[in-house]
């Protein structure tokens, strides 16, 4: 083997050995711990911003249909809501009407 | 850099050889230079494919919140197999490919296949615990209206014992693939479980009602730091036409359409079973009663992955000898490649559908 050869093995190995180091750090649970400490600190602005629950309330897997339904059914919950609430205010004024 | 015990001395007797360090230190530049071309010429391989799903238009028999449950069709008196996958990961693992469908295999040989698809948790299922979806699992069978087969997988067939122990009538028999139930198994090397896990995953689900997939797998990084540079240089090096590649990045599709987990499913499963080793403790419960499988009386087949790294065979191996009726066969596979490795078809499919056939 050339010395060049060589250095190029050696330099694969020496590679090699790294990563398994970095493996083996890994198992260590002070330094899995820090990890995760760092990955919480990553994470947490992410996490305040309400991303995180940014998942479609439809499945993916559902088709167009069931999510136009999902929103005419919010869109025709959000108008009870408004006519509840107008009837409540108009039931108001009738009972004071009333005494 | 301080080097870890058992790697110390081979280090300093690689080291101990250099005769040229500038030389040296220069090859390991470049070494290292053409191991991330590696990985990114992999990526960018990835993103040049495209993922054709086996089945697109299934009809479902059965709906209830973002949980179907689709047909794979078959004869009315062939028997039922309803198929529990994880919550983890998305369902279509079971029915991948064309090429790599487990659930069209067993159609094929006359079994009437009913795949539970969980979806996303959606409005209203949020809070949603281990147990919701248990009972979800009980009313699906109930939609059947006949009994059937489970067959779970992962943690899936966690969910798949629970419903079996608590409904005798409709759930006639049992198969769990790779399935975990010893948590804290001593054949592999786990992350270590401690406090710093248990705050890493409050801070999740106390941040928010779900905690996405990504979350989840970084842990699996955490495990193993080279997990995707590995795989990627790998993937650079096959021809992106071999069937080889094809199924590498179909089996990566699917890991990486991550799926939510409510924040209290992820604390059962990440801080109850993961770190304090519920199951195997006799401590999981699900309405109020242990859950034992010791108690299952239906037939019930084991299967078992032997170089599973997720659930590896210590995990799943104690359910074997709890199970009363068990019968385990082995695959010489991995946790995914069970289902859709090369092997999948004689190692898994074909026992699996000699055995639903006999029921």
């Amino acid at each position: 083997m050339t010395d060049k050869n060589n250095m190029e093995k050696m330099a694969r190995d020496f590679l090699d050995l790294w990563q398994k180091q970095l493996n083996s750090t890994m198992k260590e649970p002070d330094i899995a711990g820090e990890m995760m400490r760092n990955m919480q600190a990553m994470q947490q602005k992410f996490f305040e911003g309400g991303n995180v629950t940014a998942q479609p309330d439809v499945s993916e897997h559902g088709d167009d249909e069931l999510r136009k339904l999902d929103q005419r059914i919010r869109a025709c919950e959000q108008r009870l809501d408004a006519l509840e609430r107008k009837s409540k205010s108009r039931g108001g004024k009738s009972s004071k009407s009333d005494k | 850099m301080p080097w870890s015990g058992n790697l110390k001395a081979e280090a300093e007797n690689l080291l101990s050889q250099i005769s040229d360090p500038i030389e040296f230190q220069k090859q390991v530049a470049e070494e290292a230079s053409n191991r991330l071309a590696s990985v990114m010429q992999g990526l960018q391989n990835f993103g040049e494919f495209e993922y054709k799903k086996a089945s697109e238009d299934l009809p479902s028999i059965w709906q209830e919140g973002s949980t179907r449950l689709i047909d794979y069709g078959g004869e009315t008196n062939s028997p039922i197999a309803l198929f529990v996958p994880s919550l983890i990961n998305r369902a279509y693992i079971l029915d991948l490919s064309e090429e790599r469908s487990m659930l069209k295999f067993l159609a094929s040989q006359n079994i009437r296949c009913l795949l539970l698809d969980w979806g996303d948790p959606r409005q209203g299922e949020k809070n949603y615990t281990l147990e919701d979806y248990i009972k979800r699992l009980g009313r699906a069978i109930e939609a059947v209206g006949k009994p059937v087969a489970l067959v779970g997988y992962c943690m899936g067939g966690l969910m798949a014992m629970a419903t079996a122990l608590r409904d005798n009538k409709n759930v006639k028999a049992l198969s769990l693939l790779a399935t975990p139930w010893d948590f804290h198994s001593k054949d592999v090397d786990r992350l270590p479980l401690n406090e710093a896990t248990v705050q890493f995953f409050s801070h999740l689900w106390e941040s928010a009602e779900t905690v996405p997939g990504m979350a989840v797998y970084q842990l699996f990084y955490l495990m193993n730091p080279w997990l995707v540079h590995d795989k990627y240089a790998r993937f650079a090096e096959m021809d992106p036409k071999s069937e080889k590649a094809r199924a590498f990045f179909e089996r990566e599709f699917w890991l990486n359409d991550d799926v939510a987990l409510t924040a209290e499913v992820a604390k059962e499963c990440f801080v109850d079973w993961a770190v304090y080793n519920t199951p195997m403790e006799g401590k999981w419960q699900v309405e109020g009663n242990t859950v034992k499988p010791e108690e299952v009386a239906q037939p019930t087949l084991i299967a078992i992955p032997k170089a599973d790294r997720i659930v590896p065979p210590l995990s799943a191996s104690p359910l074997s000898v709890m199970i009363p009726n068990a019968e385990t066969i082995y695959s010489p596979s991995g946790h995914i490649g069970m289902i859709v490795g090369s092997t999948a078809e004689n190692s898994l499919w074909t026992p699996l559908a000699n055995w639903l056939q006999k029921l």
